[in-house]
């Protein structure tokens, strides 16, 4: 591929995993290309240039040559993650409501966050996430403020000032604190979603005294994180940010300046849990820690978009994880209260459901009892007996069977050891259990298999969705492997597997918008009796509380460099029927309420939403509505790939994109599958199973009763045969 | 001809069951898992697929639920039986109630039920009557059979914690009820649907014998619901897997489990008996009036229990000396044991992914006819027996801990007590506005106690639902609007201690802001005043009670107004009144249930649970935990020189000297302060020859000399004489 001048032409995305940093790498006209390389936790600057290096090295070209010419380039990497694992965050302070300055200690009781249900009925191995602030440092201010009453006007308001603030507190604590040698100082107040003016208040006061000492150490408020109700989630988020906003964004700048001393000329950028991008200059940057899947399902979003298919299941098989993320109506489902690492927090991220299966989690065979179980442990890079691990895992099997070609390993830049393999699954699982090792081999994958069908199906039905309404988004490093399993016992509408699967989440990094996204509590009840006066009174307060956020997102877009004109905004409500649990977010046209029919149409689109959802009888309109959040995100325009269209080509692939024959253990006998080369077949052609379309990063199944079509745009459509 | 497998009747089946186990020791007499050892990964898969359908099936039905209890605390669970009733798989949820199940069934087919009336596709069964299987009427079950080629192959189950039974008293948890009458709305099996609905007249029951009509028709709609949707896609497992792969492997997952618990007791445990005693306090005395006057008393309930671990891995729980069935609500039956303290056996040994039935295999109990539970008055009370079998979870913990302990599994030791406090409110506001609440939140997080190699984990664990949560003061706060929380917190020297101490207690302190017209509140707190079991323990303390503390007509408003300050938990009401900053105009502390207090504005209410116990000699204690506890002020300086022997200086560091030298001193008063077994046996003997007890322990004495076991050991361990008796209530 040629090239000259300096005219920007590419669009760089990269996805740092536990094991493997994936790069994608596209240019304007929609070329793209994809690299991989071994992820540098300690120095993610080496992995950056080394998968990106790896991507432009197949296009003749070197990441200088990539970086001169960079429309954008965003990172999104474990930094964050590692510094909770590895405790490696700042000394945090924190100025707290007197009386509650145990409750980062006693972290809500939830000790038991992300185990499995035989782990949580082992009570007494439960533990605390290690503390983020030392008990030492956290020190307590006298007040109080009312959160406000189910009640409403029965009682206080939300935000009324029950105790006044004790300014002395304040001052003490700070100084104390600065004695301590913190380098962050957080500050938090319960009831501050409904009244900001005492935690306001102490970072005023904590800024003059740190300026006082000639100290430049900066001060967080709970407010600006996130503006809702449950102090322990609140508290945590606030926390996760001072813990790792000072080494996080330190790891990321020394990406960006690597970049920069290449010739890139703007911003890096990250991804945000909820599936924005943002320079890693971003203030709020917490809300990138668990940013690690979002990846592939902006991917599908995009997908969604371009192929025009509103309902997508988005699946990722991996090494290590097993992720599973639903586009309903084309609508990306957030989750308010996620959790990670151990930590519940208050931060809006796109909700994935992950499973712990994949290709290197360890096979358990019990003699004893015959119980076969799949991890939960996994060897990650490791890979299995094959490879460098002593266990036992999902990829020797894939091995053994003749599915994996072991002479093209990652392209054949990894030498694996498939007898070793072999001979281990028959010692350790085999002849313990009195089995034949292929036949083992096969359940043991149907276990697997099912494992995520049940998975699936579990998602869809907890939510009243029928598979055969959506599309499966395949990819992952060991999607398309092991679809075969999958697809039999769900019928989805369509089956779609991404060329790049191995690198679909960078993918999606490259496609992710620029925007920062804002919460905020509200207290809005429509009952069927209320006078339009009292609901349009209530409407007023959206439409301000809107203009509240509006303001902000103006003012924190304009200091990263876009111009007012470039801001664009888009409203949502998190909106239930009165007396419901659950409340459920949705997008809405306009964030102002001008009249009657501008609450209607708010409502209905929460109704709308619903009813895509659940059955219509599940609906309970007779109760009323209650609007407990609204939303607002500030977006700017961001470069974004784009996809090409090729001219279809006859059914018949071409012959060199035959590779040859091979063995592999399906349906209880031994095969043989045509082998193809996925780079070099051509959209149009159609290849009938049993076949295996190998890639240097992905290799893709197709039993004797399917068959694969290549679409316009390199898609593979993976179809039963009739 | 029955309806069962070749024309067998359900009363055969069952029987079969039984007859098989009780021969050969194995369920179902299996000897040999064919399915599993021919194709152990097929078997998994058919395994995990079963309980992913009990999932799936609760994961939607749950929407329908506008029940908090349902929707958020996991008092819902959906099961899948086979056609004899064993569980086979379950939901997320409240898994003790797997235990029930079989006892439904086995009660269903004694009762010919397949005759009349009937059992047919579409059927829906209902009940609640714990003589029959539920363990209280607030645990309502709806159930289905499963056809397949005309023959009975399961039962698919739902059940679900209702908000109110229609009992004397409002909600599920009533702590006064003389008998059956006054425990509310109570059904026996009752076949209440055909064709996959339930019957019209169903909905007017619950809309006329409960207060929250609502919440239960809506309840009930859900589990018919959950039950359907299971019913289907069992069918389909059956056209994938056939029935005789169905039937049999529903037998073998039930033996394979019992294998496994048996093998971790049998890994695990040094066999032998293990001692159990709690006590607690069922006061009516004033309550119930005329009306019923043989309820115009107190009781004090001797909770005893002797665990037998067995050599072949086996437990035989006996609760011979266990106090009188009575005409209060705290009567239960076996299902309804089984099923609480299950909850202590989960932690213990029986974790698994794959819960089921199978507990029932390899756990006997001996519960004595005539004792509380397993009254022989067909109309005894049982509303809130489960309130005291929560005792027995703990003898699971307690005893398997020591078992455990004994044979070097340190990690797996897990003592516990019952130790939860809540409380309710219910006031008229300003404006004449009625409204009522509750806070659960130091029931459902408690601290862990002190295990034989680190102290107990802060806010970790809970005993009735393993995933401990706190929950949200502001959330609190908004449900009940009075009540402003001061403080949130930890309690400083508030564990038991020990070498390796018990966690904090966590106690909240809550001051009534505008209460309007009309504020009370009610508080219980689970020891009850009694103290805690502390076996196990190796010589490390117990925790401490529970506490409730009301102080009326104070002068915090002025403080506040003055100085914007406040004290933040029980322990700092007291020191602010010694020094005479906080002035009150009444004080009362309570150790258990509270009577139901007026609050004004400006009182304070303050409520502590959660302190667990410590293990080993607090006088053993390393110096440099003691260092972290006082630089973390976690424990005081007057403690660690009063319980732990320990000096610490102004810097915080300890003065090893001075403690070796007081530690030495402490063991030498311990000496001076010991005396003679011999005499102190005659000292108690003593006590016991005069009889001069408070009568509430008289009673209880009386009462549990009726058994032949306790009697011999209470007259063997005081060499009483044979004409030695106690008089019983109401005797002399």
């Amino acid at each position: 591929m040629s090239e000259k001048s300096d005219e920007k032409k590419y669009i760089v995305a990269q996805d740092a995993g536990g094991s493997m940093t994936d790069c994608f790498l596209v240019d304007t006209d929609g070329n793209f290309s994809t690299g991989k390389f071994i992820t540098h936790t300690e120095a993610e600057k080496i992995s950056y240039m080394g998968a990106l290096n790896d991507a432009a090295a197949k296009w003749g070209m070197d990441s200088k040559q990539i970086h001169k010419q960079a429309l954008s380039c965003t990172y999104t990497g474990t930094s964050m993650i590692n510094i909770l694992v590895t405790q490696g965050g700042s000394d945090v302070g924190l100025m707290i409501t007197k009386g509650f300055a145990h409750t980062p200690i006693i972290e809500r009781g939830l000790t038991w966050i992300g185990q499995t249900y035989e782990d949580i009925l082992h009570q007494q191995l439960h533990e605390h996430t290690p503390w983020l602030v030392h008990p030492h440092n956290i020190k307590e201010v006298a007040e109080r403020i009312s959160v406000g009453s189910y009640y409403m006007q029965h009682h206080s308001m939300p935000g009324t000032v029950i105790i006044p603030m004790n300014e002395k507190d304040v001052v003490k604590g700070v100084n104390e604190l600065l004695d301590n040698g913190v380098e962050i100082i957080g500050c938090m107040t319960l009831g501050s979603f409904a009244n900001t003016v005492h935690e306001n208040r102490i970072a005023e006061i904590a800024k003059e005294v740190i300026a006082g000492r000639g100290l430049e150490i900066p001060v967080v408020t709970s407010n600006e994180m996130c503006s809702v109700p449950n102090e322990t989630e609140r508290l945590k988020t606030l926390l996760i940010q001072c813990y790792i906003q000072e080494t996080a964004r330190k790891a990321l700048v020394t990406v960006e300046n690597a970049a920069k001393e290449e010739g890139y000329e703007r911003d890096l950028m990250t991804l945000l849990g909820y599936g924005a991008a943002a320079t890693v200059h971003y203030p709020k940057l917490a809300e990138a820690v668990a940013s690690g899947p979002t990846g592939g399902l902006l991917g599908g979003k995009f997908l969604s978009e371009f192929l025009d298919l509103p309902n997508i299941v988005c699946w990722d098989l991996g090494c290590t994880t097993c992720d599973v993320g639903l586009i309903a109506g084309g609508l990306l489902p957030v989750n308010k209260s996620p959790e990670f690492a151990g930590h519940k927090v208050r931060m809006p991220m796109i909700a994935i459901d992950c499973l712990g299966a994949g290709c290197s989690h360890v096979v358990h065979a019990d003699p004893v009892s015959g119980r076969i179980t799949i991890g939960p442990e996994s060897v990650r890079a490791d890979l299995g007996t094959m490879y460098k691990s002593d266990e036992i895992t999902i990829g020797d099997i894939d091995m053994t069977l003749g599915y994996v070609n072991p002479d093209y390993y990652l392209g054949g830049t990894i030498k694996v050891n498939p007898q070793r393999a072999k001979s281990e699954l028959t010692k350790r699982v085999a002849e313990p259990l009195g089995q034949d090792v292929y036949d083992i081999s096969l359940k043991i994958l149907d276990l697997l298999h099912d494992k995520v069908i049940n998975h699936i199906n579990g998602i869809m039905l907890s939510k009243g969705l029928n598979p055969a309404e959506f599309t499966l988004l395949v990819y992952g490093a060991a999607g398309p492997l092991h679809l075969w399993g999958i697809d039999r016992a769900i019928n989805f509408k369509e089956v779609i597997v991404v060329p790049w699967a191995a690198v679909f989440s960078s993918f999606g990094v490259a496609a992710a918008d620029y925007f920062h996204r804002y919460d905020k509590a509200v207290t809005f009840f429509l009952t069927p009796d209320m006078t339009d006066d009292v609901k349009m009174m209530q409407g007023q307060v959206l439409s301000q509380t809107w203009a509240e956020l509006e303001e902000r997102g103006y003012r924190e877009l304009e200091s990263e460099g876009f111009s007012h004109d470039e801001i664009t905004f888009r409203y949502g409500i998190s909106c239930r029927y009165i007396g419901q649990l659950s409340n459920w977010e949705v997008p809405v046209e306009v964030g102002q309420v001008e009249s009657i029919d501008d609450l209607d149409k708010i409502i209905g689109a929460f109704e709308e939403n619903y009813t895509n959802i659940y059955p219509s009888g599940a609906r309970f309109p007779e109760s009323g509505y209650q609007i407990t959040e609204i939303y607002l995100e500030a977006a700017a325009d961001k470069p974004k790939p784009v996809i090409s269209s090729y001219p279809l080509q006859g059914k018949e692939p071409a012959k060199d994109a035959h590779k040859g024959q091979r063995k592999a253990f399906m349906d209880g006998e031994w095969m043989m599958f045509d082998v193809f080369e996925q780079d070099l077949l051509e959209p149009g052609n159609r290849i009938d199973g049993p076949a295996i379309i190998e890639h240097t990063q992905t290799t893709f199944m197709i039993p004797s009763q399917n068959y694969v079509e290549m679409d316009k745009y390199k898609f593979m459509r993976y179809r039963r045969k009739e | 001809m029955g309806i069962c497998i070749q024309g067998s009747t359900l009363k055969e089946i069952v029987a079969e069951r039984e007859r098989l186990f009780a021969e050969t020791g194995c369920a179902y007499g299996l000897k040999k898992l064919e399915l599993v050892e021919k194709d152990p990964a097929k078997f998994m898969r058919f395994q995990m697929r079963l309980v992913a359908s009990c999932i799936n099936s609760r994961e939607s039905a749950k929407l329908i639920s506008a029940n908090p209890m349902s929707m958020v605390q996991g008092e819902l669970l959906f099961m899948l039986a086979n056609a004899e009733g064993d569980v086979i798989s379950a939901s997320y949820g409240l898994a003790g109630h797997i235990q029930c199940m079989p006892f439904i069934i086995k009660n269903i087919a004694e009762l010919d039920f397949e005759d009349n009336p009937g059992i047919e596709k579409g059927d829906i069964f209902s009940c609640n009557d714990p003589m029959y299987g539920p363990p209280h009427n607030a645990d309502c079950y709806t159930w289905m059979p499963v056809f397949y080629e005309g023959e009975l192959v399961s039962w698919t189950v739902g059940l679900n914690h209702i908000v109110d039974v229609g009992g004397i008293q409002p909600g599920g948890l009533g702590v006064v009820s003389p008998n059956i009458f006054t425990d509310g709305f109570t059904y026996p099996p009752t076949k209440t649907g055909a064709n996959f609905k339930q019957h019209k007249w169903w909905e007017l029951h619950w809309k006329r014998r409960t207060r929250t009509e609502m919440f239960n028709v809506l309840d009930d709609k859900m589990r018919a619901a959950g039950i359907t949707s299971l019913h289907d896609r069992i069918l389909e497992i059956i056209d994938e897997f056939g029935v005789d792969y169905y039937r049999q492997g529903m037998k073998e997952i039930i033996e394979r489990e019992r294998r496994i618990l048996v093998e971790r007791i049998k890994s695990q445990a040094v066999p032998g008996k293990y001692r159990y005693l709690q006590l607690s306090a069922v006061n009516y005395k004033g309550t119930l009036g005329k009306l019923w006057p043989n309820s115009n008393r107190n009781w004090l309930i001797h909770k005893t229990g002797e665990l037998n671990i067995r050599p072949d891995g086996t437990l035989l729980t006996d609760l011979e000396g266990l106090t009188s069935e009575g005409e209060f609500h705290a009567n239960a039956y076996e299902p309804a044991v089984r099923m609480l303290t299950s909850l202590g056996m989960w932690p213990m040994f029986a974790y698994t992914e794959t819960i089921n039935s199978s507990l029932l295999y390899m756990t006997d109990w001996n519960i004595p006819p005539g004792s509380m539970f397993n009254p022989q008055n067909p109309y005894a009370g049982t509303v809130m027996g489960l309130g005291v079998i929560a005792g027995y979870i703990f003898l699971f913990h307690n005893c398997l801990s020591q078992a455990f302990f004994s044979r070097g599994f340190l990690e797996e030791t897990f003592p516990a007590d019952g130790t939860a406090g809540g409380y309710g409110a219910a006031g008229t506001l300003e404006d004449g506005f009625q409204w009522a609440g509750g806070d659960m939140s130091l029931i459902t997080c408690q601290s862990q106690a002190g295990n034989p190699f680190h102290d107990g984990f802060d806010s970790s664990v809970c005993s009735p639902n393993p995933a401990s949560d706190i929950g949200e003061t502001e959330v609190v706060e908004f449900l009940l609007p009075t009540q402003v929380h001061l403080g949130k917190k930890l309690i400083p020297d508030y564990c038991g201690h020990g070498k390796f101490r018990g966690g904090l207690g966590i106690g909240t302190l809550q001051m009534v802001n505008k209460p309007g017209r009309s504020l009370i509140l009610n508080a219980f707190a689970a020891t009850d005043s009694m103290g805690a079991c502390a076996m196990g323990r190796n010589g490390g303390y117990p925790g401490a009670n529970d506490i409730v503390v009301f102080v009326n007509d104070t002068n915090i408003r002025e403080i506040i107004e003055k100085e914007s300050d406040y004290p933040r938990d029980f322990v700092e009401i007291r020191e602010w009144m010694e020094e005479g900053k906080l002035t009150a105009g009444d004080v009362q502390i309570y150790k258990g249930p509270t009577p139901s207090i007026p609050c004004r504005d400006g009182d304070l209410f303050a409520i502590a649970a959660g302190s667990k116990g410590g293990w080993g000699d607090a006088l053993e204690r390393k110096y440099e935990l003691i260092e972290n506890d006082i630089e973390l002020d976690w424990i005081t300086r007057e403690t660690s020189k009063t319980v732990y022997g320990v000096i610490v200086n102004d810097e915080g560091k300890v003065d090893k000297d001075a403690s070796d030298q007081l530690r030495k001193e402490m063991f030498e008063k311990r000496l001076e302060r010991s005396m003679d077994a011999k005499d102190w046996w005659k000292q108690e003997r003593d006590k016991v020859l005069e009889k001069g007890w408070h009568e509430d322990v008289k009673n209880m004495y009386a009462d549990c000399l009726k058994y032949n076991k306790f009697k011999n050991e209470f007259f063997g361990m005081w060499q009483l004489p044979d004409d030695y008796r106690i008089p019983g209530y109401k005797e002399e």
